[in-house]
C-alpha cells in the first residue's frame, strides 16, 4: 500500500463520516435515555481533552525538538488548574449552572452587571485571539497532507498543482462544512451538544491511541529510552534542560493555566457541556492523567526524529514522518488520522463556542434592535435566525483563521502560533478571577482592563507574528512606531532582556490586572453589578440553603420590607394580609411559615428572577454573610426605588406597627362607643316611657278641673306606679353597672341554698295569689351548702319566680320550683306552664333591656335577667334557659356544692373556677 | 263609621293618657297596641290620621310607616310619630319615611293636641257633647 | 479529618503543585545526570506529574460531596 494524498483525504472524509454517525447516535441516545453512558464522567473528561489539538499532536514534538521540556508547561498548567478544581473550576461550573451561562462572554457580562458592551468586547476579542489558533490547525492539517504527499513521487495524486495555500483553503472550507453540519443542526437553550461531545470523546481516544502507538514504535525502533537519550546526547543535542526553566517556562505555564479556563472551547466543554457537577471530580485527575499519557512519548519522538531524520526535516511532522520514513504506512495513516482528529475536534468545538458567542451577543441583539421586536416573536424564525447567524460566524471564524494562516505562512513552527492565541485569551483571566473572588470589581474597570490587555497583546504578540510577511511590521519591531523606541512591540517601555513571549505576557497581564484593580477601586458598581457580584460570590452558601429549604427565623417586618421594595407596596400588603388572615394574626405578630416564605420567594422571583429572589430571602431568613441592610440596598437599587435611609426604614416599620395597634384599639373603642350609644338610647327610652305617663297624667290633673274622683284616683295611681317603675329602673341600672364593674362585691360564704329558695317563695307568695298562680315545689334537694350570698341568691330566685308569674299568660297558670343535687352541683329550676319563650327571643332574653313583650305593662326595665345572670356568675354558677319553649319556660340555676373535707378545710368542688 | 284618630301605642298608661287628652279635645279615637294591628285598623276604621309610637312589639313604628306610605289607599294619611328615644337619628328616619309630624316623649299634652290640630284641623263639633 | 481540613489539604496540595513546577524549586533538578538513561529533569517533571494525578484522584474521593443531587441545568427553568 502506498500512501497518497488522495488516500488520506478519502480516509479523512470517511473518518468525518464516522464522527458524524457517532454524533448522530450520541444525540439520539441522550434524547432517549438522558443520563446514559454519554453522560458519564469519562466522556466528560475525554471531551475536555479537546485541549490537546494538533498543536499537541504535531506541535509538541516540534516544540520538544526545539526547546526540550518546555512543551510540558502547556499541559502542566491545566494539570494544576484541575488539581485545584475545588477552588476555581467548581465555582465556575456552579455559577454557570445557576446563572445559565452559555459562554465565557456570557459569564463575564453576567457578573459585570449584564453589560452587553463587555459581552460584545469579549466576543470580538475572542474571535480575533482564536484566529491564530485556527490557523495552527489548518497549517498542521495542510502540512500533514503535504508530508504524505511529499513522501513518494505519486504522493500528490489529484492534489497536483495545489499549493499550500490552496490546500489550506480547501481544509478550511471542509472544516467549515463539517462544523456547520455538526454544530448547528439545532439550537439548544442549554447550548449543550451531546452528539458533538460524543464525537469529540471518540476523537480523544483516537488521537491518544495514535500518539501512543507512534511513541511505542519510536521506543521500539530507537531501542529504548536510554538508547534514544544517549544517541541524542552523542549527536550533540542538549538533552538536559539547560535553558528551560527561565522566564519562558514561567510564562507558558501561566498561559496554559489561563487557557484551560479562558479558551472559549474549554469553557464550552468544561462548564457549559457539564451535565453533572460530580463529573468535574473525575476529570480533576483523569484529565491530567490523559495529558500525562499524551506527553509521555513527546521527547523520545522528538529526539529520535532529530537523530534519525535528515537535517532540515520539519520537527513538527515527526509524528507522521517517522513512521513514513520507516515504511510503516499503516501507522502513518493512523498517525495522520490522530492528528486530523485533534485538529477537527478543536476546530469544531472552538467554532461552535465562538459562534454561540457571536450569535448570542452580537447578531441576535442587533437583529432585535433592528426589528424592534416585531417579527422576531415566532419561535421558528428566531431559530432560523440564530442558526444562520451561527453558520455565518463559523464561516467567518474559519475565514479569519485562514487569513491569519495566509498572512503568516512564512513562519513554520506550530507552537508559537498557539501561544499567541493563549496570550490573547489569557487577557480574560484577571476579569474571570475577579468575577469569582472579588466583590468590588466593577464593570467599567473590567472593560478597561480587558481592552488594555488586549491592545498590549495586539501590539506585542499578535502584530509581531506578521513580521515575516510585512516589512512595515518588521520595521516597527526594530525601531518602534515613528522611531519611538520605548514602544517597540517586544521591548515595551524599554524592557529588554525578557524573551518576547514572556515580555508580552508580562506587560499585557500586568497592565490588565493593574487597570482592573485600580479601576475597580476608583469606580462604583451599579445596582445590578452589586447583585450579580453577590450572586457569584455566594454561589455556595446559596446552594447550601437550597438543599435545606429556607428555614430559620425571619421577622415578618423584614420580609415585608423586602417584598414592598420588590413588588411594590400594594402587592406586598395584599400578600401579607392574606397570610395574616389565614393565620388569624396581626401582621406584626405574624411568624412566617416556611410555606409562606416559599410563596414569597416565588412572588419575588417573578420580578427579579429566581436566583436573586432566593438569595435575597435566604439572607433575611438564614441571616448569613450579607447583612439584611445590604440586601435591602441591593433590592432598592435593583428596582430603582427611592433610597430610604436606615433610620427611616426602622421608624416607618415601628410607625406601621403602632398604627396597626392604634387601629385595633380604635375599632374596640368604636365598638364600645356604639354599645354605649345603644345602652343610652335604651335607658333614654326606658326612662322616658314612665316619665311620659307621669307628665301626661299630671298635666291632665293640673288642667282638668271637672274630673270625677274616680278618674282622678286612677290617674294618680298610675302616676305613682310609673314613678315606682322609674325608681326601680334606676336602681337596676345602677345595680347592673356596679355588678359589671365589679364594684358591688359581697363575700360568698357557705349557705344553705334551700333557705334562699324558701325565702323567695315566701316573698312571691302574695304576687302569686294575686294573679291566681299556683306555685308548687315538686322536688326539693334538702340541705345543700353552696358558696353564695343568700340575699343575692334570693333576689335572683324572686326575679325568676315573679317573671314566671307575670309573663305566664296561661288560663290556669302554674309554676314549679324544684331543686336537686346532681353530682357536685346544686340545681334549682323555675318552670312555668305559660306560652314559653319564642325561639327567636331565646338568645336575647339575657340581653339588657330586652323584654319579651308578652306580659303586663308592669315590667322591669328588662334588666332583671342580665342582673340575675351576673349575680349567679359571681357565685361561680350558671343561669340558663333550658326549656324548648313548647311547655312554658324553664330557667335553671346551677351552683357548685361545697364539699366538706375531713380535715375541715373547705373547697369548691368544681376546680378551675 | 270613620274615626278621627287611630292611636298605636303599647304602653297602657301612655295610651290611656293620650286617649283622654284627644277625646277631651273633641276627636274620636281608636287604639291598637302592637305594630301588626295597625294596618288592619287603618283599613277597617279609616282614621283621618295616625298617632304612631316607634317602639312597639311585633312591628316597629317605622316599618308600619313605611308600609302606609307604600300603599295607595293610605299614602296621604297624616302620621304623627311619637318616640321615647329622643334621638335626632329617629327624627331623621321619621322624616325620610314621610312622617308629617314628630314628637319626643315625654311631651306636653297641648303639644300633641296642637300637632293633631295642625294635621286634621279642629274637631268637627259633635252634635251632642 | 473535618471538611475544612480536607479542603485546606486540597489547597495546600494544589499550591505545592504550583510551587513544584515553578522556579526556583524546579531548577533544583536541573543538573546533568540521568536515571535509567533518562535526564533527571524529565524524570522529575513526569514523576511530579504522576504524583499530581494520584493526589488529585485521592482528593477527588475525599473532598466533600455537596454537588446538587440532580442535574440542574434546564430542569429548573423559572
Amino acid at each position: 500500500m502506498t500512501l497518497t494524498a488522495d488516500l488520506v483525504i478519502a480516509t479523512a472524509v470517511a473518518y468525518v463520516g464516522l464522527l458524524f454517525l457517532v454524533a448522530y447516535l450520541g444525540d439520539r441516545a441522550t434524547r432517549d435515555r438522558p443520563g446514559g453512558f454519554l453522560r458519564s464522567p469519562f466522556v466528560y473528561t475525554l471531551s475536555i481533552s479537546v485541549y490537546c489539538t494538533s498543536w499537541t499532536f504535531y506541535g509538541a514534538v516540534g516544540s520538544a525538538a526545539r526547546s526540550g521540556l518546555e512543551f510540558a508547561t502547556i499541559y502542566l498548567g491545566p494539570t494544576l488548574v484541575f488539581v485545584g478544581w475545588w477552588f476555581i473550576l467548581r465555582r465556575l461550573v456552579r455559577i454557570s449552572h445557576d446563572q445559565r451561562i452559555t459562554s465565557i462572554a456570557d459569564l463575564l457580562s453576567s457578573r459585570f452587571g449584564k453589560s452587553s458592551r463587555l459581552a460584545v468586547l469579549v466576543t470580538v476579542l475572542a474571535v480575533i485571539a482564536i484566529a491564530p489558533y485556527i490557523a495552527l490547525q489548518l497549517k498542521a492539517v495542510t502540512s500533514s497532507i503535504e508530508a504524505i504527499a511529499g513522501s513518494s513521487i505519486f504522493g500528490r495524486g489529484s492534489l497536483e498543482g495545489w499549493g499550500e495555500v490552496g490546500m489550506a483553503l480547501g481544509v478550511a472550507a471542509g472544516m467549515a462544512l463539517f462544523t456547520i453540519l455538526f454544530g448547528t443542526r439545532n439550537v439548544d437553550a442549554k447550548e449543550q451538544h451531546h452528539g458533538v461531545v460524543a464525537a469529540i470523546a471518540l476523537e480523544a481516544i483516537v488521537k491518544l491511541t495514535a500518539l501512543v502507538a507512534v511513541g511505542m514504535f519510536v521506543l521500539y525502533s530507537g531501542g529504548g529510552l536510554d538508547a534514544i537519550f544517549t544517541r541524542a546526547e552523542e549527536a550533540g543535542l542538549d538533552i538536559h534542560a539547560s535553558e528551560t526553566f527561565g522566564d519562558r517556562w514561567v510564562a507558558t505555564l501561566l498561559l496554559a493555566a489561563a487557557a484551560i479556563i479562558c479558551l472559549p472551547r474549554q469553557f464550552q466543554v468544561t462548564v457549559v457541556e457539564n451535565s453533572d457537577e460530580s463529573h468535574l471530580r473525575t476529570a480533576s485527575w483523569a484529565f491530567p492523567g490523559y495529558m500525562l499519557l499524551m506527553s509521555l512519548f513527546i521527547i523520545p519522538i522528538a529526539l529520535y526524529g532529530l537523530t534519525t531524520m535528515p537535517a532540515g526535516s520539519n520537527p513538527d511532522m515527526f509524528t507522521l514522518t517517522l513512521p513514513l520514513a520507516a515504511g510503516q504506512d499503516g501507522l502513518a495513516l493512523f498517525a495522520f488520522i490522530g492528528g486530523f482528529s485533534s485538529a477537527t475536534s478543536m476546530i469544531i468545538l472552538e467554532s461552535i463556542a465562538l459562534s454561540i458567542m457571536v450569535s448570542n451577543h452580537i447578531v441576535v441583539p442587533v437583529m432585535l434592535r433592528l426589528t424592534a421586536g416585531d417579527g422576531i416573536g415566532e419561535g421558528q424564525s428566531v431559530r432560523r435566525l440564530i442558526l444562520n447567524a451561527r453558520r455565518l460566524s463559523i464561516i467567518l471564524i474559519l475565514f479569519l483563521g485562514f487569513g491569519y494562516f495566509y498572512l503568516t505562512r512564512g513562519s513554520d513552527a506550530l507552537a508559537p502560533i498557539g501561544l499567541i492565541s493563549f496570550t490573547g485569551v489569557a487577557q480574560f483571566l484577571p476579569a474571570i478571577l475577579a468575577a469569582l473572588f472579588w466583590r468590588d470589581a466593577s464593570t467599567r474597570a473590567a472593560i478597561a482592563a480587558i481592552s488594555v490587555g488586549f491592545l498590549v497583546w495586539l501590539w506585542s504578540s499578535f502584530m509581531p507574528s506578521f513580521a515575516s510577511s510585512s516589512p512595515m511590521v518588521a520595521q516597527i519591531m526594530a525601531e518602534g512606531p515613528f522611531g519611538i523606541a520605548w514602544m517597540r512591540p517586544q521591548a515595551l517601555f524599554g524592557l529588554i532582556g525578557l524573551e518576547p513571549l514572556a515580555h508580552a505576557v508580562f506587560w499585557s497581564l500586568f497592565l490588565n490586572t493593574s487597570v482592573l484593580v485600580v479601576g475597580s477601586l476608583v469606580t462604583n458598581q451599579s445596582a445590578l453589578e452589586h447583585v450579580q457580584a453577590a450572586l457569584f460570590l455566594n454561589v455556595f452558601s446559596k446552594s447550601a440553603s437550597e438543599t435545606n429549604p429556607l428555614r430559620g427565623s425571619a421577622e415578618a417586618d423584614d420580609l415585608f420590607l423586602i417584598a414592598r421594595r420588590v413588588l411594590g407596596h400594594e402587592r406586598a400588603v395584599t400578600i401579607f394580609s392574606e397570610e395574616a388572615k389565614q393565620a388569624r394574626m396581626a401582621w406584626t405578630s405574624l411568624e412566617p411559615s416556611s410555606a409562606f416564605i416559599h410563596r414569597l420567594e416565588r412572588e419575588l422571583a417573578g420580578s427579579i428572577g429566581a436566583a436573586s429572589a432566593h438569595v435575597m430571602l435566604s439572607k433575611v431568613v438564614t441571616g448569613s454573610a450579607i447583612s439584611l441592610e445590604e440586601v435591602m440596598q441591593m433590592a432598592d437599587e435593583t428596582q430603582q426605588a427611592i433610597e430610604y435611609s436606615q433610620e427611616l426604614e426602622r421608624t416607618s416599620s415601628q410607625l406601621r406597627a403602632t398604627a396597626e395597634k392604634l387601629e385595633v384599639a380604635n375599632q374596640q373603642l368604636r365598638r364600645v362607643d356604639q354599645q354605649k350609644d345603644e345602652f343610652l338610647s335604651q335607658v333614654s327610652h326606658e326612662v322616658r316611657t314612665p316619665m311620659t305617663a307621669i307628665r301626661a297624667f299630671s298635666e291632665i290633673l293640673l288642667s282638668e278641673d271637672d274630673l270625677d274622683a274616680n278618674a282622678r284616683q286612677r290617674f294618680m295611681a298610675t302616676i305613682h306606679k310609673e314613678s315606682l317603675r322609674l325608681t326601680s329602673l334606676l336602681d337596676e341600672i345602677l345595680d347592673l353597672s356596679a355588678l359589671e364593674r365589679g364594684e358591688r362585691s359581697w363575700e360568698n360564704r357557705p349557705v344553705n341554698a334551700e333557705e334562699s329558695v324558701d325565702q323567695a317563695l315566701q316573698v312571691c307568695d302574695a304576687l302569686a295569689r294575686h294573679s291566681q298562680t299556683v306555685v308548687q315545689t315538686s322536688q326539693r334537694a334538702g340541705r345543700s351548702i353552696v358558696l353564695a350570698d343568700s340575699d343575692r341568691l334570693s333576689q335572683v330566685l324572686i326575679n325568676l319566680i315573679s317573671n314566671a308569674i307575670k309573663y305566664n299568660g296561661a288560663t290556669s297558670p302554674e309554676i314549679d320550683v324544684r331543686s336537686r343535687v346532681d353530682g357536685t352541683n346544686y340545681i334549682v329550676e323555675v318552670a312555668d306552664n305559660g306560652v314559653g319563650i319564642p325561639a327567636q327571643e331565646r338568645d336575647r332574653i339575657f340581653d339588657k333591656f330586652y323584654r319579651g313583650r308578652l306580659g303586663e305593662a308592669f315590667a322591669g326595665a328588662g334588666l332583671g335577667l342580665p342582673i340575675s345572670r351576673e349575680i349567679v356568675t359571681r357565685m361561680n354558677g350558671n343561669l340558663e334557659l333550658v326549656s324548648d319553649g313548647a311547655n312554658g319556660a324553664c330557667f335553671r340555676i346551677t351552683l357548685p356544692m361545697l364539699v366538706q373535707k375531713r380535715r375541715g378545710r373547705t373547697s369548691i368542688a368544681v376546680p378551675g373556677v | 263609621m270613620a274615626i278621627d284618630i287611630l292611636i298605636a301605642e303599647d304602653e297602657p298608661s301612655i295610651l290611656e293618657a293620650l286617649s283622654f287628652v284627644l277625646q277631651r279635645a273633641g276627636w274620636t279615637i281608636s287604639a291598637v297596641m302592637d305594630g301588626d294591628a295597625v294596618m288592619d285598623a287603618v283599613r277597617s276604621k279609616r282614621p283621618r290620621m295616625l298617632v304612631l309610637d316607634v317602639m312597639m312589639p311585633k312591628r316597629s313604628g317605622f316599618e308600619v310607616l313605611k308600609q302606609i306610605r307604600a300603599e295607595d289607599a293610605t299614602r296621604t294619611l297624616p302620621v304623627l310619630v311619637l318616640t321615647a328615644k329622643g334621638q335626632n337619628q329617629d327624627r331623621r328616619i321619621a322624616e325620610e319615611l314621610g312622617a308629617n309630624s314628630f314628637i319626643t316623649k315625654p311631651y306636653a299634652n297641648t303639644d300633641v293636641a296642637d300637632a293633631v290640630r295642625a294635621l286634621i284641623g279642629a274637631p268637627v263639633a259633635p252634635e251632642e257633647r | 479529618m473535618t471538611r475544612r481540613k480536607i479542603i485546606a489539604a486540597a489547597l495546600v496540595f494544589a499550591i505545592f503543585g504550583v510551587l513544584a513546577v515553578f522556579p526556583p524549586l524546579v531548577v533544583l533538578f536541573r543538573y546533568d545526570f540521568r536515571v535509567f538513561g533518562v535526564p533527571v529533569e524529565n524524570l522529575y517533571i513526569f514523576a511530579l506529574w504522576t504524583l499530581l494525578v494520584i493526589g488529585a484522584r485521592l482528593f477527588s474521593q475525599i473532598l466533600p460531596h455537596d454537588e446538587p443531587t440532580r442535574v440542574k441545568r434546564g430542569d429548573d427553568a423559572p
